[in-house]
């Protein structure tokens, strides 16, 4: 795999690259470390102590229960990862199959996989989340689902709109002169060229997945409190904020920091894998926008 | 042409930086060129001729950096003037038009707003902007656009190929330049367009004295057009002199070994010359000659010195081995570099069986017909493309059959409905005896196998070489005592073992091409159609794949269908030949037969157009054909060639000619090829 080494020693040759790969480095230390890093238990209660300001002690304050606001955000980027990963590729994986076989085989299933695609595509995707989160309740597994869900559609215009354009290479068409079936075709010689451009979204969505959660818990339909999640924490030091805006530096921070470091990786990583995809990032960045909203 | 030099070049040396590696693209190059002088610029492509010829106008990218040299145009140093300076020079004094002018033109702006701003940028210098209607609608009625006050308002897309070359020449001439640069002009275009470009270049010189810096891989254009050639490898000038001189008589083995590489019907049933190896890398060049490690005549001095330019007659030789005082003998020479004429020397192309293997009978593929009540009555106003219409073809078993025409003639649907990659419209094929429908889809493909146009593109990417070359045994679940070994596949084709672990894209274009032919030889198919075989290859790879083919013809008595256009391969290898023109077949018959005495008036003019390089050919007649193909979509009524043809008569704009016998299995669709063929004799 020394094309996959070169890849890498050629993103940590760029600025952009090596603090985007600090970042998210440290973004996955801290969430595999958590418990041991976390100086207090995120749900230990302290009544005398709320709404501290920062000190030795407590180096981002306490929330209105008295709880370690930093022990909270670094339990939180455990839980903010472990639903973005799961939710960005899980989604890609349903999107690449269905777009590969839409594009590729085309006719009816091509029909019936875009216009679902359409459909969930019509949605905002905070509305659709909200709506489905309504029906099948709170918890972290649907949270994941809500968000997988409204991913894949774009994956799915993405790979079919990939294998379409790839069908016609020429190397397709050898493909066929020489007897090879679809399956062999779409697997074999599709997959492995369309991978490149893909696995670039994917890095470059999983800080929209982070925002899209933490954007649900924020309005109260996401992960459920007590979970120190970062869209729980935003919301309950907003109701807070007129006694102390402590509570919601650091969720805001950690939101910031890791959206950008995660950015940064897949933004260079784009940049090195295919420099004609160079469009790509603004059509994310307004993607990432809409979501926000 | 002694006057004193209109553009002297002296020393230069171009490198270029890229990734913290040095690129030496050109090495002390000399160049000089006199008023209405063509001068021809050839070398295997990564030899720096574009590097010379951007350069030339000081347009070089910005990783390149002009190490050392003079450059004198007019009494000043382009070299040494500010941009703006330059600025106006460019256009005024030495302008260029390019390879492909599809992206030469800006596609958003109407050609006459193009030309007017090359003419405001030079108003300054006296040219004024009243002046420029008609000056514009004089250089492009000179390049032959019809109605050219109307067309300036048009969009570079509603002209063709062929049409747009026209206007970036206009729009070069229209501030009367002394000198022109152009870059592979015709590669992009069709003979019959190739021929009439060259034709205005020549007619520029004539009627302007433009001097020409001609730039070319096509050894046969540059032996037609230019008085003068040098030829580059490495980034040197390894030889200069006068253009007849030097074809008759190349005095550097690599010019020698260059000109022995084309195919032509002389050279028919005899093996073509190859150079062994590449060209090396720029940036890693050998101390001594630069073709030293493929020369077959190197001594130990070549790869240690580096050679000087020896003077001869008509410029000068960079070769250790070369002898001013002994040219002749030289030049006559048992020295001849021989043994670059490597392979096995086979006596001719091998007979074909009597045995037909695959039959088309009155075969049409139509794009776009309407099908249904709605898409009939809409139908009329948008007619389907014919793109094949009313083929007859049988090629026995063994035979070499070569197909030519010009794009848009339906050459490469023919052989992909042959192969059943696109679906007929109607009519029959019959493979082996049997009718194709019959025969399952499965059992067909491990018969019949194609040869794609271009050799990189049509391997899939992520594989690797032996994977590549394996992969029909498991499509079609060929038990492995039946499979040949990669190592042996790759032998075939005269690759070595090592590649086998290789991706597509570390392949050089003529090993690609290999590893295509591996691919499709693997199954031992009975039929193959080869889609421009040797096309984006250079010479000298394009030589050894004709080589291997026809020693594969000839082993395993192959059968192929050679889709091309270019006509001296078919001379060179072809049993038979068929000449397509709107997806009809206007001439079929022996090669030899109908290279001797073509009969269609379209053929004859392809025949003669086709460039030569041996001596005798070279100065023949040509028959120019006015026009462009027209759309196969509402093709000329009658005779389809008639809006072409100098002979065509009234009968020939209302009755369509069949195809009637010319001769021992030579037909020819014209209604008055007797009358024509008397006319010649």
């Amino acid at each position: 795999m020394s094309e996959l080494r070169q890849t890498v020693i050629r993103m940590l040759a760029r600025p952009a690259g090596s603090i985007g790969f600090a970042i998210v480095a440290l973004t996955l230390l801290v969430a595999v470390t958590a418990p041991l890093i976390a100086p207090y238990d995120p749900a230990a209660i302290a009544m005398a102590k709320r709404f501290a300001a920062p000190s030795f002690d407590h180096w981002l304050g306490t929330d209105h229960l008295g709880r370690d606001n930093l022990s909270r955000v670094i339990h939180g980027t455990r839980l903010a990862l472990t639903i973005a990963f799961p939710a960005v590729l899980s989604a890609f994986a349903a999107g690449l199959l269905l777009g590969l076989v839409a594009g590729y085989v085309g006719g009816l299933i091509d029909r019936v996989l875009t216009v679902i695609a359409d459909t969930f595509l019509s949605f905002p995707s905070v509305i659709l989340g909200l709506a489905l989160l309504t029906l099948v309740g709170q918890s972290v597994l649907n949270t994941t689902l809500v968000i997988a869900l409204s991913l894949f559609p774009y994956y799915l215009r993405l790979a079919r709109g990939l294998a379409l354009s790839t069908r016609h290479q020429p190397y397709i068409k050898a493909e066929r002169s020489l007897g090879a079936g679809r399956g062999r075709i779409m697997f074999l010689h599709l997959l492995p060229n369309m991978l490149p451009p893909l696995l670039v979204v994917v890095a470059m969505d999983i800080p929209s997945a982070i925002v899209i959660e933490a954007g649900l818990a924020f309005l109260g339909l996401g992960v459920p409190p007590p979970a120190p999640d970062w869209g729980v924490l935003l919301n309950e030091g907003f109701v807070n904020v007129a006694i102390s805006a402590w509570p919601l530096v650091g969720p805001l921070m950690a939101i910031i920091f890791v959206t950008t470091g995660f950015t940064l990786l897949g933004e260079t990583f784009r940049d090195i894998a295919d420099p004609r995809l160079a469009g790509l990032g603004r059509r994310t960045g307004r993607f990432l926008m809409r979501r926000a909203r | 042409m002694s006057d004193k030099p209109l553009l002297d070049i002296k020393g230069l040396d171009v490198s270029y930086h890229l990734d913290g590696d040095v690129y030496a693209a050109l090495r002390d190059i000399g160049l000089t060129v006199t008023p209405g002088e063509i001068v021809g610029v050839v070398g295997e492509s990564g030899c720096g001729k574009s590097t010379l010829s951007a350069s030339l106008l000081r347009l070089l990218p910005g990783n390149a950096e002009i190490d050392r040299g003079e450059a004198w145009l007019k009494g000043r140093d382009m070299l040494r003037l500010g941009e703006e300076e330059l600025r106006r020079l460019r256009g005024r004094d030495i302008a260029m038009i390019f390879q492909d002018p599809m992206q030469s033109l800006n596609p958003t702006f109407r050609i006459g707003s193009q030309m007017a701003e090359a003419w405001r940028s030079h108003q300054a210098r006296g040219a004024k902007f009243a002046d420029f209607h008609g000056e514009a609608v004089k250089a492009l009625t000179s390049v032959g656009i019809p109605d050219a006050a109307e067309r300036m308002a048009s969009y570079p897309h509603e002209f063709s190929g062929g049409m747009r070359q026209r206007i970036s020449i206009a729009t070069a001439l229209l501030l009367q330049p002394s000198i022109l640069v152009a870059d592979e002009p015709t590669s992009a275009l069709d003979v019959t367009l190739e021929a009439q470009i060259l034709e205005l270049l020549k007619q520029l010189r004539e009627d302007h004295g433009t001097a020409i810096v001609y730039v070319s891989h096509d050894l046969g254009t540059v032996a037609e057009l230019c008085d003068r050639v040098i030829v580059m490898y490495a980034g040197r000038v390894v030889e200069e002199n006068d253009a007849a001189a030097l074809f008759d008589n190349p005095s550097h083995p690599y010019t020698r070994a260059l000109i022995d590489c084309i195919p032509s019907r002389t050279r028919r049933g005899a093996a073509l010359a190859t150079i062994p190896g590449r060209v090396p890398s720029l940036s890693a060049l050998p101390p001594g000659c630069k073709f030293a490690e493929r020369c077959t005549m190197a001594r130990g001095i070549c790869s240690e010195e580096e050679p000087g330019l020896v003077p001869q007659a008509g410029g000068g030789v960079r070769c250790h081995m070369f002898d001013p005082a002994k040219a002749e003998a030289w030049r006559i020479g048992d020295q001849a570099p021989e043994s670059v004429a490597a392979p096995p020397f086979k006596v001719s192309v091998k007979e074909p069986e009597r045995e037909a293997l695959i039959e088309v009978r009155d075969l049409r593929k139509h794009f776009g017909e309407a099908t249904g009540f709605v898409g009939r009555l809409l139908s009329v106003a948008r007619p389907p493309v014919r793109a094949i219409d009313g083929i007859n073809l049988t090629i026995r078993r063994g035979e070499v059959v070569g197909l030519v025409g010009e794009s848009g003639s339906g050459k490469t649907t023919l052989g992909e409905v042959m192969l059943r990659l696109q679906a007929a419209t109607s009519g029959g094929i019959t493979f082996a005896g049997k009718d194709l429908r019959q025969i399952p889809e499965r059992d067909f493909r491990r018969r019949v196998q194609m040869i794609f146009q271009d050799p990189q593109a049509s391997l899939s990417p992520r594989q690797r070489v032996a994977a590549l070359l394996t992969e029909p045994y498991r499509i079609h679940g060929i038990a492995a005592e039946e499979q040949q070994s990669v190592d042996a596949l790759l032998a075939m084709v005269g690759l070595s073992a090592d590649l086998a672990a290789k991706f597509p894209h570390q392949l050089s274009g003529g090993q690609a091409r290999r590893v295509g032919i591996a691919r499709a030889l693997a199954l031992k198919p009975d039929f193959i159609v080869a889609d421009e075989p040797t096309a984006g290859l250079d010479v000298s790879a394009a030589s050894a794949i004709l080589n291997l083919m026809r020693d594969l013809q000839q082993e395993l008595g192959l059968t192929f269908l050679i889709i091309t256009h270019n006509i001296n391969l078919i001379a060179y290898m072809a049993h038979r030949i068929a000449v397509m023109y709107l997806g009809q077949i206007v001439e079929i018959g022996p090669t030899e037969a109908v290279f001797d005495r073509p009969a269609h008036p379209y053929s004859a003019s392809l025949l003669s157009l086709t460039s030569q390089i041996d001596a005798p050919e070279r100065k023949r007649g040509r028959l120019l054909v006015p026009g462009e193909i027209p759309s196969p979509r509402n093709p000329p009524a009658g005779c389809r060639f008639h809006t072409r043809c100098v002979h065509a008569s009234e009968r020939c704009r209302s009755e369509a000619p069949t195809l009637e016998t010319a001769g021992h299995g030579h037909e020819v669709a014209c209604h008055f090829w007797r009358h024509i063929d008397q006319e010649k004799s």
